[in-house]
């Protein structure tokens, strides 16, 4: 695998899209915007929910698979919802993508030189050396994330845990949802 | 000065704060505080339904008529489950709906209680919001909120869960917040300049231009604004099947419904069109047919107050979101006055003619001609869903705005004649007529009874061919003429009026239709006729499912065959 190979979701041959919603910090409008992708029945990779960008909000990200014009249509319709502040929509391969894997892999034995320098070309973090594992931390961008476990492959990867891409949305499009005149009027 | 009052009285207050006058509901266990004060509230009309599926679509019907919220009311469980399909329906057609539901008390939550569902974990997906009040502090403000959304932008349901323990918290009352409405941005937003010189030209160099109008247009009150677009640019105008009755259908300009039942010369015309104007609609799948093959030699223009809806299923070559009525006007302003002589005579040719299919010499045409007759082209015509709302759709010369109410999108059998019931509280002047089948009629007719008790006069005519015909139109086209659970039994109606105390008649042949429709429209309460017509009349004509607009059939299968 080459740094310029695509990531695709497999079986799809698509690239993964990165949604990201910044929505009311409230079960309601968080199970709306959840809902607005089961009923679409879109492959969905990864999901993250996180603290939002102003009070009282959360960021969600949600890693999908789906042709663009369903994703289009999925982020506008997301834009109406209650509650959304901000909807958009990138490639997981765009700069500013970073996502996170904790790895377990089989104890290197006497291969542990050639661990240590896989480690050490990408970033990896030691965070525990167990009995029957090793658990390793992997971030960066998506593409950078697939290219180290392809490279632990060899050692026996155990488990995978891992994190949705994330990423902010653009500077200053946070926009407050929905508000009645009366909660207005408060403001001003 | 303020007084303790509880949660359901303040609800009772709320609602008159937000100018309700009517609300549709059924008592039970979970909502009984609020029924408990509203004997306080005589301004508050309360109208019992039988059943609160029809709660929910006569709140709908009262909404559609009267443009401002319809207000239903359930209790927990149930109750609730039974204003699904109304809410869904109304969700569908951008019906603005204030559904009010009882909840458990909050310390039963999560607890399986009697009578307890998690109504809004079913309702997310068919209501435009939905609130749990949970505490009487902030029930004034999520109520005032629920009403600003359901009518804000493009409008919908929503759903207020109130647990019973908060109607009955006691609270400060500080006196009236006022329902000042929501900040509307969508409706004052006007497209870019750009965009409207663009459309402008595209309609200036169009030879063969249409406008097709739908819902949004009786939304926005759009309709003298449509009118005059029509009639400085010459477009023939086609009107959706929610857009029926923007556009008088006996202005010259005025072409029909396209669609799976459009007729045949409206379809052609859009096949070959090079421009058409959209105001107000979503290109429903029932509209355009196998999508790949809609319009393909046309740009399409679309005006939307709903932005999502540009370009969601067809291709736009201009989008102007907005709200109708101001989109338009603005586009009327830039838009340079042409005619299209020649693309009319071209569209003229299209025309086919048809025979009715007879029974007893009755018709659809005219059976709707009597009605129109007969009210002098008054009366608000709500149909149901099936072969009737088909004919009602096609046949029936509406001329006054907003005269024509149906399950659009969700396509709701029993809807008609509960929504009846909310057109007429909303426009008590005007008659108002509920056209069913017989198999969507028999789903809500027990609302006979709140009609009598409630003294609303709705006239209510079923069109009785023995069948759920629309599906049975299917069998016989589609699946080798197999009538499986088709043909269906009625009651005898006019002993079931008379069981109701109200009149009925039977209309079997033509010479007695317009004495029965008379008779019943003179009626003071409500009144039913059943026209018994041809069994297997056929809706003409019809693109099948999945074909394109240039696919009509235009004949049986068997008639077909023998010719």
């Amino acid at each position: 695998m080459t740094a310029a190979m695509a990531l695709e979701a497999p079986g799809t041959g698509r690239p993964p899209r990165l949604i990201t919603v910044v929505v009311d910090d409230a079960m309601i409008p968080l199970d709306r915007v959840l809902g607005a992708v089961r009923r679409r029945n879109m492959p969905l990779v990864a999901l993250s929910v996180g603290p939002g960008p102003i009070a009282g909000t959360v960021r969600v990200f949600a890693d999908l698979t789906a042709d663009e014009g369903d994703i289009d249509r999925l982020v506008r319709q997301l834009r109406k919802l209650v509650g959304v502040h901000h909807a958009s929509e990138r490639s997981v391969e765009a700069a500013d993508v970073r996502q996170l894997a904790l790895v377990r892999v089989t104890p290197p034995g006497s291969r542990r030189a050639a661990l240590v320098r896989i480690i050490e070309a990408h970033r990896m973090v030691v965070l525990a050396e167990q009995p029957l594992a090793l658990v390793l931390e992997v971030a960066g961008s998506p593409g950078q994330l697939e290219r180290g476990l392809q490279a632990l492959a060899p050692f026996g990867i155990l488990d995978v845990a891992r994190s949705s891409p994330v990423a902010f949305e653009e500077e200053g499009a946070t926009a407050p949802a929905f508000i009645p005149s009366n909660q207005q009027d408060d403001r001003s | 000065m303020s007084e303790l009052i509880s949660g359901a009285q303040l609800l009772c207050r709320v609602l008159l704060e937000q100018q309700v006058e009517t609300v549709f509901g059924y008592p039970g266990g979970a909502i009984m505080p609020w029924y408990h004060a509203l004997t306080e509230y005589p301004a508050l009309r309360h109208v019992l339904v039988r059943h609160e599926q029809a709660a929910a679509h006569a709140a709908d019907g009262y909404a559609r008529a009267s443009g401002r919220p319809g207000v239903c009311v359930a209790t927990s469980g149930p109750g609730a489950t039974n204003l699904v399909t109304g809410l869904a329906t109304a969700h569908m057609d951008s019906s603005p709906v204030v559904a009010i539901t009882g909840q458990v008390p909050r310390p039963m939550l999560g607890m399986d209680a009697f009578q307890e569902t998690d109504i809004i974990g079913i309702t997310l997906p068919i209501t435009k919001h939905s609130v749990l009040v949970q505490d009487a502090g902030e029930l004034a403000e999520k109520v005032h909120e629920a009403f600003a959304i359901a009518t804000s932008g493009r409008p919908g349901p929503v759903l207020i869960d109130i647990p019973k323990d908060v109607q009955n918290q006691k609270i400060e009352y500080q006196g009236g917040q006022g329902g000042r409405g929501a900040v509307d941005a969508s409706r004052t937003r006007v497209p870019a300049r750009e965009s409207l010189a663009e459309a402008a030209r595209l309609i200036s160099h169009a030879e063969r231009p249409l406008l097709m109008v739908g819902h949004g247009v009786i939304l926005a009150d759009a309709y003298d604004e449509v009118r005059m677009l029509a009639e400085r640019t010459g477009m023939p105008v086609i009107t959706t099947l929610l857009g029926i009755s923007s556009f008088a259908e006996s202005h010259p300009l005025h072409l029909g419904m396209p669609g799976m039942h459009g007729e045949v010369h409206v379809n052609r015309a859009i096949q070959v069109a090079d421009v058409i104007v959209a105001i107000g609609l979503r290109f429903d799948d029932r509209v355009t047919g196998n999508l790949a093959n809609f319009a393909p030699r046309a740009d399409i223009v679309h005006i939307d107050l709903d932005p999502a809806e540009i370009g969601k299923n067809v291709p736009v070559a201009v989008g102007l979101p907005g709200d109708a009525r101001l989109v338009t006007r603005a586009l009327l302003a830039v838009v340079q006055p042409r005619w299209c002589e020649g693309w009319w005579a071209e569209i003229e040719s299209f025309r086919r003619e048809r025979e009715d299919q007879l029974r007893g010499g009755l018709t659809p045409t005219g059976i709707l001609r009597a009605i129109h007759e007969q009210s002098g082209g008054t009366a608000t015509i709500v149909s149901d869903v099936g072969q009737h709302q088909m004919w009602v759709a096609k046949h029936y010369p509406y001329q006054l705005p907003n005269s024509h109410i149906t399950s659009g999108g969700l396509g709701t059998m029993g809807f008609a004649v509960p929504a009846a019931m909310g057109v007429h509280l909303a426009r008590p002047a005007r008659p108002v007529w509920a056209i069913s089948g017989d198999g969507g009629f028999q789903m809500n007719m027990q609302e006979i009874a709140t009609m009598v008790q409630e003294g609303l006069p709705v006239k209510m005519a079923i069109f009785n061919n023995g069948y759920l015909g629309m599906v049975r139109q299917w069998q016989q086209f589609f699946h080798g003429r197999r009538y499986s659970a088709t043909p269906i039994w009625s009651p005898d109606y006019v002993k079931l009026a008379e069981a109701y105390g109200i009149s009925g008649y039977r209309v079997e042949h033509s010479r007695q239709l317009e004495e029965a429709v008379a008779r019943a429209s003179a009626d003071p309460g409500p009144s039913v006729v059943e026209f018994l017509i041809e069994q297997e009349a056929n809706v003409f004509p019809m693109v099948p499912p999945g074909g394109s607009l240039s696919e009509s059939i235009e004949s049986s299968p068997e008639a077909a065959e023998v010719a």
